[in-house]
């Protein structure tokens, strides 16, 4: 692993310094870190690890770019907004250092790719956000013998420590499952979106998971292992704890192996309290349209999304034991709701216990979900057909509706033209396309969704015909635009090969003598 | 003889403070019911205890002004 000439400028400050030196860099240069999360805590440690010249990053995060990221994931602007993390952060930090190879995976992190993802990684970051993800990372590094380096924040205090370490005396050290053999229960350890986090907090937290894996690598200084960290940011106190290795834990993370796939860790992070009931945001609309007789109390204090349903109050959580007893009087059935849902269950929580909780039920995964349900439906109710050939000039107005759209960098356009087929020495005069609409509809809508999900696409329309359509016009018409070329026609190729094997559309040939063919496909 | 408890995260919350004189407490589990007893949410909430830095079993015994700090599992990122 030698450095080359641009390398050596590039890490000049690192090579100078007689703990790091070349050696240390060399290291650095060999070394493949996992990082999971590239939200608060993942942007500042990517920055760093980037920069300090770790040969291979991987990046694990489902997620996309949202507004209210900006204030603390660095990594991010608004032209990133909705596009994938994992990706925005590749772009962004293929620029801090062409020197290195970095890799981002836009898949949640499951017991299903864990063992893949993690083997292939010397060292993992857990910059996570959530209980599961935590405990399946810690089962899956003690399973595969990886040390990771865990940073968790609330509000204005960050943890820290490096776990699963093994020391260079061979000693296993302590685990997140020695630290918290439990999971908490999910409505007494809310998350950033739901308590609040000052911008700063992941960017001191982050940065010091960063120096823990690089010190790791280097083998340089006391890495925090049999310690955990507590900063907390409004009285700059850093206290530090220390841990035993507890071997009864560590079984626990390994009595599921090597058949992992079976446990499911959002059980085993869920509730054992009484249980709440829960209603999705399609049965929630369900029952609105339905002028169902519902109550619903919005529990935010300060909303995250400017939605209101219809008919709600607002309650916010602080005010909720003053006033919860005018609300509850009736037998009409409660709906709490907040922005992701687990305010809406502590509100719950909060209610009297001898209320019946037979009729109060939790929006499931709140706002965010009845927003993601309502897309869907707007979705369902689009029209994807024509009736007879989609006219040439159609599609040119299509496309010059696109020139206001300055982020487009390339227009991919697909029309598929009926074709004269000789068939028993007779030609194919036209194609008449007979579809069950609704369902057709619903399979265009979902190839768009999978579209937009996997390709990082500013537009995609489809248009198909139905009724008769002659030889030598045009019966399908699909357009998608992308900030470059390349994103646009790989996602082209995808998605007409879907439309042709996804959607029910049923194909009659009308030959010259009128006679007829189905089209069997 | 009495201990000093700190509060993290949440658990401040449900405590009201960051940090509460506890009188006559012998070992953790002593320590544990008394604060339970004027918290009783606390019971529903997961979180390790240290002594003098140290993380400890329920059975540690406690001595005069030792500093008791409760840590939850932060979830955040």
């Amino acid at each position: 692993m030698n450095l080359n000439k641009e390398e050596i400028q590039y890490y000049h400050r690192h090579l100078i310094l007689p703990q790091i030196g070349k050696t240390g860099q060399q290291a650095l240069k060999k070394a493949k870190v996992l990082v999971i999360g590239a939200g608060g805590l993942g942007c500042p440690t990517l920055m760093y690890l980037s920069g300090a010249g770790v040969g291979r990053i991987g990046i694990v995060d489902p997620d996309k770019v949202a507004v209210s990221n900006l204030h603390r994931q660095v990594l991010y602007g608004f032209s990133q907004v909705g596009k994938f993390k994992a990706e925005a952060a590749v772009n962004r930090l293929k620029d801090l250092n062409p020197n290195i190879f970095l890799k981002a995976y836009t898949q949640r992190l499951s017991p299903e790719n864990a063992f893949d993802l993690i083997s292939q990684y010397d060292v993992v970051v857990d910059a996570t956000d959530n209980f599961p993800t935590r405990y399946l990372i810690n089962d899956f590094c003690v399973y595969l013998n990886k040390p990771f380096v865990s940073g968790s924040i609330d509000r204005f205090q960050g943890q820290l420590s490096v776990l699963n370490f093994t020391d260079n005396q061979g000693n296993k050290c302590p685990t997140y499952r020695c630290l918290y053999p439990k999971p908490p229960a999910p409505e007494t350890a809310p998350d950033c979106a739901q308590n609040g986090v000052i911008g700063v907090l992941p960017g001191i937290i982050g940065n010091l998971q960063a120096n823990e894996v690089i010190k790791m690598i280097c083998g340089v200084g006391e890495v925090l292992s049999g310690k955990v960290l507590m900063f907390d940011a409004l009285n700059n106190q850093m206290m530090l704890f220390s841990i035993q290795r507890n071997e009864q834990a560590v079984q626990q993370a390994l009595q599921n192996a090597p058949d992992f796939e079976s446990f499911n860790y959002e059980s085993f992070c869920s509730s054992s309290q009484q249980k709440i009931n829960e209603i999705s945001a399609v049965d929630l609309h369900k029952k609105l349209q339905n002028n169902e007789k519902l109550q619903l109390i919005d529990v935010r204090s300060i909303p995250e999304f400017q939605v209101e349903l219809p008919n709600a109050i607002r309650i916010p959580l602080n005010n909720l034991q003053t006033n919860i007893h005018n609300i509850l009087k009736n037998d009409s059935q409660v709906v709490f709701y907040c922005d992701h849902g687990i305010n809406s269950t502590r509100a719950i929580r909060m209610l009297p216990n001898h209320q019946n909780l037979k009729n109060v039920f939790n929006l499931t995964g709140g706002l965010v979900a009845w927003l993601k349900e309502e897309k869907n439906r707007t979705m369902s109710a689009r029209n994807y057909f024509i009736q007879g050939a989609i006219d040439p000039v159609f599609i040119g107005e299509q496309i010059a509706k696109h020139s206001s759209k300055h982020d487009i960098g390339a227009h991919s356009i697909f029309l598929g033209q009926v074709r004269a087929d000789e068939k028993v020495g007779k030609h194919v005069a036209g194609i008449e396309y007979s579809a069950y609409e609704d369902m057709a509809n619903q399979a265009f809508s979902k190839i768009r969704e999978e579209a937009f999900e996997q390709w990082s696409l500013n537009c995609l329309h489809i248009y198909h015909s139905t009724g008769l359509v002659k030889t030598g016009e045009v019966s399908l018409f699909v357009f998608c635009s992308s900030g470059h070329r390349k994103e646009s026609i790989k996602a082209m190729e995808q998605i007409v090969e879907c439309v042709k094997h996804k959607v029910p559309i049923w194909k009659k040939e009308i030959m010259e003598d009128k006679s007829v063919h189905w089209v069997q496909e | 003889m009495q201990v000093n408890v700190i509060f993290f995260g949440v658990l401040s919350d449900v405590v009201g403070k960051n940090m509460l004189t506890i009188q006559d407490t012998v070992n953790m589990n002593d320590l544990k019911s008394k604060l339970i007893t004027n918290y009783p949410d606390l019971k529903d909430y997961t979180y390790r205890m240290a002594v003098n830095q140290q993380m400890v079993e329920d059975n540690y015994l406690l001595f005069d002004n030792d500093s008791v700090a409760v840590l939850p599992p932060f979830a955040g990122g």
